[in-house]
Order: structure tokens, then sequence, then C-alpha cells
């Protein structure tokens, strides 16, 4: 993932000046740096939630000193998005990988159900109700994941020349997402009621389609 | 969360439960959660709210992790009484899913499963709520089905769960802003319900 978003804006003095980046030579070793924040940043959010995210706290869990977490991110909310800018770039990946394998409704279906980060995911939902730059970095995040899947969909469902029914793409990308997020942060938390049956509904209508068209939300047997 | 007065022993005398006081205090707590995030919910921000001085929170409540767990208790037992309601209704089908998207308080259920990940005694309750609420989802809809002597290849318990899901998601993105394929879900899923409970 590029460095660019979480640049400093403007080049200060590091606060020691074994710190100090010189882009080229010092690349790696800034990166490595931004990691090990990014890290913490996340490990603190998940275990303690995100209002214990500060330069202090993240510092100490970095082993760093804080004006050095303060020297690659200048407001808290810089770190936050960082954090989850890195997140949605892996996701986007996993994303990509995943738009190319031939069980395109499989593999869409485990992109969508990976329990990865769900606790993570969860402080960033709670944060974007009151936080407007993670409100919109989220909205632009869910916008593109989408797209990605309707234009594979899509082009899956013309190549094999496969019908849109039960469900055309766009629906079906929402539906098999909210599903499938709905079950991970539900297992994150403890809760199995259900799941298992509709798992099976869901696979079996994933395989079979469009075999099966009376399938998930098919014609009902009167 | 601001745990001051919880190393205190714990016979003194508390303000009674469903009191005006612990009721205002509750309201507080979910205002605050609503509008300004779990982060900002501590005893003064609710004293605040409501107008009253901080140490007499910590007369209605031991700690302000007992003031969450019964905020969450009322929001759920309230929700449970809509969901009975809905549920004995001529087309109960029609109606929980209403409930489920006209309703559902998406900042509120975000703030709780946050606070569930960090705070044991209330994850006890969000689970006992969601298990209790789909149950009664289940039942109802498996009677709805059977009398509408329709079926599909969905039990009704997978239904009950893509529809709570596809609801909560819809709440939520809204609230995000984002609408992409909204409409056309919601009308997958409501001429679905119409096979069962027909107008």
């Amino acid at each position: 993932m590029s460095d660019l978003p979480n640049a400093p804006r403007k080049k200060r003095a590091a606060p020691k000046p074994s710190a100090k980046p010189k882009a080229r030579r010092f690349g790696t070793e800034q990166s490595s740096t931004r990691t090990v924040i990014l890290d913490a940043a996340e490990k603190v959010i998940i275990e303690e939630g995100y209002a214990a995210v500060t330069t202090r706290r993240i510092a100490e869990r970095a082993g760093i000193k804080a004006p050095l977490v303060h020297y690659y991110y200048k407001t808290i909310d810089d770190l936050l998005t960082a954090v989850y800018r890195r997140g949605a770039e892996q996701s986007l990946q996993r994303h990509a990988e995943a738009m190319s394998r031939g069980d395109l409704l499989r593999a869409l279906w485990e992109v969508n159900a990976d329990p990865e980060r769900t606790a993570l995911a969860i402080e960033f939902m709670a944060m974007a109700n009151h936080r407007k730059f993670i409100r919109e970095e989220i909205a632009r995040y869910a916008e593109q994941i989408r797209a990605i899947q309707v234009v594979a969909l899509t082009r899956h469902f013309r190549e094999r020349e496969l019908p849109e029914k039960p469900f055309a793409a766009l629906p079906l990308t929402v539906m098999l997402a909210s599903v499938a997020r709905s079950l991970v942060m539900e297992d994150g938390v403890g809760i199995h009621l259900g799941h298992s049956e509709t798992r099976q509904a869901i696979e079996a209508f994933l395989d079979s389609y469009p075999g099966d068209l009376t399938g998930l939300f098919g014609d009902p047997v009167t | 969360m601001d745990m001051d007065a919880e190393d205190k022993p714990t016979e003194r005398r508390m303000g009674p439960a469903g009191s005006d006081n612990w009721h205002a205090m509750l309201d507080g707590a979910e205002y605050i959660l609503r509008e300004q995030g779990y982060a900002c919910l501590t005893s003064r921000a609710v004293a605040e709210r409501i107008g009253v001085k901080q140490r007499l929170v910590y007369y209605y409540f031991r700690t302000m992790d007992e003031l969450i767990v019964e905020t969450f208790r009322r929001l759920a037992s309230r929700e449970l009484v809509r969901l009975r309601v809905a549920c004995q209704s001529d087309r109960p089908m029609h109606d929980i899913w209403d409930i489920c998207t006209h309703s559902t308080d998406a900042r509120l259920i975000t703030e709780f499963m946050a606070l569930a990940n960090h705070l044991p005694p209330l994850r006890v309750h969000v689970i006992a709520y969601i298990e209790d609420a789909r149950l009664l989802q289940i039942e109802a809809v498996t009677a709805a089905m059977n009398r509408s002597g329709t079926s599909t290849h969905l039990t009704s318990d997978s239904l009950v769960l893509l529809a709570t899901g596809a609801a909560l998601l819809l709440a939520r993105e809204g609230q995000l802003g984002v609408s992409m394929g909204h409409q056309q879900l919601e009308s997958a899923i409501t001429d679905l319900l119409a096979r069962f409970e027909p107008a």
C-alpha cells in the first residue's frame, strides 16, 4: 500500500535525529515505523476501544517515544484514518483476488464472510456515528467494494450466459454483504442462533446457482 | 468508563430502580450514546445532560458499567414488547420487517455492539436479547409460513437472519449516506414476503 496518504504534510524537525526520514535511505525504516505504529493502534482499538487511542498509549504499545507517533501522524484523526485505510486497502486487495475466481459467487461469499478484523470494523462503525472523516472513508470504501462486486458479477453472468434471475447483480451483492456482516458480527459477540441453517441455505443457493432457479428467493412451491 | 465509585462496599442505600430519576439517567445515557458515542458516556456527561449533580448518578447506579447495562436492558425490553405485538398481528412477517427497517436504531445498536466487546456483563445481555428476539421471530415466521401453504428452500431461521441482517445493513449504510442497491434489495424482500402474506 502507498504511504502517500499518511505522509507528513510538512517537513518538521524530527524529535530524534536518528528518526529524521531522508526520502530514500530511510524509506524502509520509515515505513516499518509506520507499520509498528499502525499495528499498535489497531491492537489498542480492538482491545480497549477507539477512545483509548492517544499518542501516549500508542507509543507505549509500540515501544517507541510519543513524539515519534506525533511525527508520523500529526493528529489522532490522521492516525485513525491511516489505520482504517490500511485495512480497507488490504480488503480491496483480497477482493481483487477473489473477483478473478471461476467460482465467483462462492468467492464473493467468502470475502464477505471473512471474520478477520470484525471487532475493528465495529469500532470504526461506532466512530463513524460521531466523526465525519471516518464516516466519509467508510462510505467511500463501501461503495467501492460494492461497485467492484457488481462489475465482476455482471461480467460473470454475461460470460456464462447466465440469467440474472432470481437476483440481479446489485441486490445480490447487498444481500450477501448484509447476511455475511450479521453472521460475523454476531459470531464475534458470541451469538450463533440460526447461523448454521443460514450458512447452509446461502451456500446451497450459491453452489446451485443458477441451476436451481428456485434457489433462495425463487418461485415458491405451492 | 469512569469507575470512581466502584470500590465502595455494596450495602449502602441505593436510589430505587424505575423511579423518575433512574429513568432520566437512562434517557440521558441513551442520548449521549446516540449523539456522541460510547467514548463520551461518563457519569459527568449524564449528570450534565439531565441537570443533576454527578454524585446522584452513583446513588442510582453503583458503577457506570451498571448504568450502561441497565440502559441496554430497558431498551431491549422495550424492543421485545414491540416485537411481540408485531408477531401477533395478522401479517406478522410484514410487521416484523416493518419494525426492522423503520425503527432499527442503527446508531444505538452499533454503540452497544462495540461496548459489548469491551464489557463482559453487557455482552451477556446483548446475547440474551438477540437470541430472545430471534426466537420470537422464528416462531412467528414458522407459523406464518405454515399458514400460507407456500414454501421456499429457505427455512424460517435463515429467512429471519436474512431479513434482520438486511435491515441492519440498510439502516447502518443509510446513516453513512450509502444507498447503492438498497431499493432493489428492499423490493426483493418485500416481494418475497408478499408471497407468504398477500395483501
